[in-house]
């Protein structure tokens, strides 16, 4: 369980970001997460691919993403290693196996507060949230659209190079985080 | 046809007398502090050690608990309290298990540099093949989980986790349970919190205005049902300093009203509150101008205490002008109570010997103050009064016997009955003597229910409560350091066996130099950690560079030099080790908390070849004191008592008489201590001083009931000259009662009811009809 407290340690002693105004556009990406939002509860399995500098191989893994309104976004990755991560409003639990649950409030993790706002805004809608972290541009059409988030706030520079969300109407197709090292992680949801 | 009113003389007096009282009361302030009834050591390591606990920096942490609502809740208003109070600079730290972020970011970076030097865990530093083939499975582990992608270089950079036990070894040992990302009491729903507030903890004025800001702060949050609990050093200093000012200032005001009142009632004159306000004001200013000049300051208990003692000094003016007849001469009132009125006023005063020689500067000032009142509102009286007196031509508004008091007189026929509850309380106290409670915390002047909270927030929150601490000293911060790291074996032992859970000290935030130097070396050169790294690696999906920042952080690790305390300013942990560690007089000192203590011998013993390490045992150093004040105080009680009644032998010569007053004495003692083996309270030294005090008010009593009266009409006056006395002084001592500081709460019941008893007993035992036994004395 030593990632978690590796979590805590680093989060306990980091510093949080700074606010910066939202840009409210009323372009095409607007209308993706506007859509998206219009979704009161998801479920749908995924596969995930982390592509790491450090590893030989990439890293597999498999499972159900659900989520439903209000702010309840929960990763249950059942293979290779079963891990259950539920973030619940501003609380995140992490249970790996059958390990016991570790609880990080977000306000304690900068790193993970950016992670949980990539993944849960689009699917709240939130766009005032995105907007904090990214500058985001669309191409397509509703029908079938990529979203590009261009890290924007210092905490997101920092962490993070590049996203990428692909999908059709208000469904997402893919998710993929580009780290500032380099390192890729794509998230595959099956319709 | 009575003389006329020549009342002049009594007005200049009074003016001379306020006068006077108001430049004693302008240039002598009250002191609110608790300084006075704590010990103060027996030599001076422990001196130094105690002013360092009460004086430093323990002194300035605040615990609080939130509890009253469902734990969400609790949390949101913690994490509240947190987000209000870690922003105001009045507090050093504010820990709720959220940890600040400000300042954060250079201390992270300073720690994970460092985490190899500082991490006290040895196997961390084990950077062999094995050790390294099972880290690396947990890094791989680390970085297949969700959180893995956004920690990846940590993971990589750290592989043995040194980092998080760095951490970890700097949290302080808590003993509470995590909901919702907050510290909660282990057995109930009780949010905690700890602050370190910058202002000093004996800083009344700050530490009032810092409770201010945690109250609003709460208030601001919308509590509801939550309430919000404070507790520490500086809280309890300030609620006992407020709480007395209150007791003072209602003690004053209050004693005032009801003396006055009962004096208008007693004599419906003016001039007769005039008159007795010269002994009062004289009587209360020379008691401040002694207590100030024999004890240096003049504490609020004691001026408190010192209004109170109003109603028995003011008993003498009056005896005087309740006795007196109208048109009587200056000396005849005095002829007929004079003697009985000096015995009675050396009673009082012997009665105080307990208070005044029990050797505790606080309780001494009590005494002192109540004697030097006693003694100058009886000189008063005796050589100032009867002159004004008789000036003003003042005497008491009714005189002679009256059926109320006839009726009365035919009670004593039933005296005997007067030995049942007598016989009743002896009978309890034979079966059940009351228990001798020498704690001193009996003395302290804090409720009972604060101590008990205090104690479970400290137990919760690993906050040592100095009941046992320790300090070592070196020529530098170097040398104590490296001395309490030279003490970790005899902790370590003392852990394994139980008898304490570890110790707070400086060492364990930043290991000396010779430390940090020693675990460096217990690194691997570059090369022998590449080809540990390479053997680790097989069999795992690790790329040959994955864990070059690691390999390049060990090497560095092995050159850098050691963190120094001045590293570590400005920074949390900076700042908790500021009162672990510390210069005075050119010496190092360094203050060791031992935690959790459950066998304070073994760890006496096992210090015991430790001789250059001073310990403070605040229980031990409490006991031995509180037993040497019990037994100082018994054996002065016993010479004031004896005394007294060496001042009765001689003043009553007469057997029958004497027998009389000692009955009646006798009899209130027992009834008292009777009563307090009925209700199970155990006697505690304020119990002591108060039972002697009633002693010397019962003798008073007794002793002008047991004055041979001329006629009818004297006895009709003495009974309603005791009466208004013993109302006067049960009423202000029954005030007392009403008082939030302890000591003086425990002084006024006990005073009050056995006063009362006085009166009963002096009345129906010591009292003597007229006519019936020889004239009164020359």
């Amino acid at each position: 369980m030593k990632v978690f407290s590796l979590l805590v340690a680093w989060g306990l002693l980091a510093g949080m970001g700074q606010a910066w105004a939202a840009d409210n556009g009323a372009d095409l990406s607007g209308q993706i997460i506007a859509h998206l939002g219009q979704v009161p509860e998801r479920a749908q399995p995924f596969h995930e691919q982390k592509d790491m500098a450090a590893l030989t191989h990439p890293l597999l893994s498999s499972g159900v993403l659900l989520f439903h309104r209000p702010a309840y976004l929960e990763k249950n990755t059942q293979a290779p290693r079963p891990e259950k991560l539920v973030i619940d409003g501003s609380m995140v639990s992490i249970q790996r196996g059958a390990g016991s649950v570790h609880n990080v409030p977000l306000s304690q993790s900068p790193a993970l507060a950016l992670l949980v706002t990539t993944m849960r805004a689009p699917l709240e809608g939130d766009m005032a949230s995105l907007a904090h972290d990214y500058t985001l541009s669309a191409q397509g059409d509703l029908g079938a659209w990529t979203l590009n988030m261009v890290p924007l706030s210092p905490q997101a520079v920092h962490l993070v190079r590049l996203v990428v969300l692909k999908g059709r109407n208000n469904a997402i197709q893919s998710l993929k985080i580009v780290q500032a090292n380099g390192d890729v992680q794509t998230l595959t949801l099956d319709p | 046809m009575r003389p006329r009113r020549k009342p002049g003389v009594l007005a200049i007096t009074l003016a001379v007398s306020a006068l006077f009282a108001v430049l004693v009361f302008l240039n002598i302030p009250l002191r609110m502090d608790m300084a006075g009834f704590l010990p103060k050591g027996h030599d001076d390591g422990t001196r130094f050690l105690l002013r360092e606990v009460q004086g430093g920096v323990a002194g300035t942490v605040i615990m609080l608990g939130v509890e009253g609502a469902p734990e969400p809740e609790l949390a949101r208003l913690s994490l509240g309290l947190h987000a209000a109070l870690a922003g105001d600079s009045q507090f050093v730290s504010v820990l709720n298990g959220v940890f600040a972020t400000d300042q954060a970011e250079a201390l992270r970076n300073l720690l994970f540099e460092h985490r190899y030097q500082l991490v006290p865990d040895n196997s961390v530093r084990k950077l062999d093949a094995l050790a390294l083939g099972q880290a690396f499975s947990n890094v791989l582990d680390g970085l297949d989980s969700a959180a893995g992608s956004i920690l990846s270089d940590a993971l990589l950079r750290d592989p043995t986790n040194a980092f998080v036990q760095t951490v970890r070894a700097l949290e302080p040992d808590v003993r509470v349970r995590v909901v919702q990302g907050v510290w909660f009491a282990p057995d109930r729903p009780r949010a905690l919190l700890l602050l370190r507030t910058r202002a000093p903890g004996m800083d009344l004025a700050r530490q009032a205005r810092v409770e201010q800001t945690i109250t609003t702060a709460f208030a601001a949050l919308h509590p509801g049902s939550a309430r919000l609990l404070m507790s520490g050093p500086s809280v309890f200093a300030v609620s006992s300093a407020a709480g007395m000012r209150r007791d003072v200032d209602m003690m004053a005001l209050c004693s005032f009203v009801l003396v006055v009142g009962i004096l208008y009632w007693r004599f419906r004159s003016l001039w007769v509150l005039a008159a007795i306000g010269v002994p009062f004001l004289l009587s209360l200013s020379a008691a401040m101008l002694v207590v100030r000049l024999a004890f240096g300051f003049v504490h609020g208990i004691a001026f408190g205490f010192g209004m109170t003692m109003l109603g028995v000094a003011l008993d003498y003016p009056v005896l005087l002008i309740g006795h007196r007849d109208h048109g009587e001469g200056p000396q005849s009132t005095l002829h007929r109570i004079g003697h009985s009125l000096r015995l009675g006023v050396a009673t009082a005063v012997l009665g105080l010997t307990g208070m005044v020689f029990c050797g505790l500067p606080g309780l001494a000032q009590l005494g002192v103050f109540a004697a030097v009142g006693l003694v100058v509102a009886a000189l008063v009286t005796l050589h100032i009064m009867p002159g004004l007196v008789v000036a003003a031509d003042l005497a008491p508004y009714v005189s002679g016997p009256s059926r109320p008091l006839a009726v009365a007189e035919g009670w004593r026929r039933y005296r005997v009955l007067a030995c049942l509850p007598v016989m009743f309380c002896a009978v309890a106290l034979w079966r059940s003597p009351p228990l001798m409670d020498t704690r001193l915390t009996a003395l302290s002047p804090l409720p009972e229910e604060t101590l008990r909270l205090d104690d479970s927030l400290r137990r919760d929150l690993g906050v040592p409560d100095s009941s046992l601490m320790l300090a070592v000293s070196g020529q530098n911060a170097q040398a104590v350091l490296e001395r309490e790291e030279a003490l970790a074996p005899v902790w370590a032992q003392l852990q394994q066996k139980g008898a304490l859970a570890g110790v707070q000290e400086a060492a364990r935030l930043l290991p000396s130099v010779q430390m940090q130097r020693s675990r460096a070396s217990q690194l691997p050169p570059p090369a022998a950690l590449q080809v540990a790294i390479a053997q680790a690696r097989e069999g795992l999906p690790f790329s040959a560079t994955a864990f070059d920042a690691f390999v390049a952080d060990v090497a560095r690790a092995r050159q850098m030099p050691p963190l120094l305390p001045q590293d570590m300013l400005g920074t949390p942990v900076g700042a908790a080790m500021a009162p672990l560690l510390f210069a005075r007089g050119g010496q190092w000192f360094g203050l060791v908390f031992p935690e959790s203590v459950k066998d304070h011998q073994a760890v006496e013993r096992a210090l015991a070849g430790q001789s250059d390490v001073l310990v403070l045992d605040m229980r031990r150093e409490v006991d031995s004191l509180s037993a040497y004040h019990t037994g100082r105080t018994l054996r002065w009680m016993a010479v004031g008592s004896a005394l007294a009644f060496v001042v009765l032998l001689v003043g009553l010569s007469d057997a029958g008489r004497m027998f009389r007053v000692i009955a009646a004495v006798g009899a209130v003692q027992i009834t008292v201590l009777g009563a307090f083996a009925l209700l199970h309270q155990p006697l505690t030294l304020i119990h002591l001083i108060a039972l002697q005090f009633v002693l010397g008010v019962s003798l008073d009593y007794a002793l002008f009931f047991a004055r041979s009266q001329l006629d009818a009409e004297e006895r009709a006056r003495t009974m309603r000259t005791l009466l208004t006395c013993n109302a006067m002084t049960v009423l202000t001592f029954g005030l007392l009662a009403a008082c939030q500081t302890p000591l003086l709460r425990e002084i006024g019941i006990t005073v009050a009811f056995g006063v009362a008893l006085a009166m009963i007993y002096g009345f129906l035992l010591a009292g003597q009809r007229p006519n019936i036994g020889p004239p009164d004395r020359p």
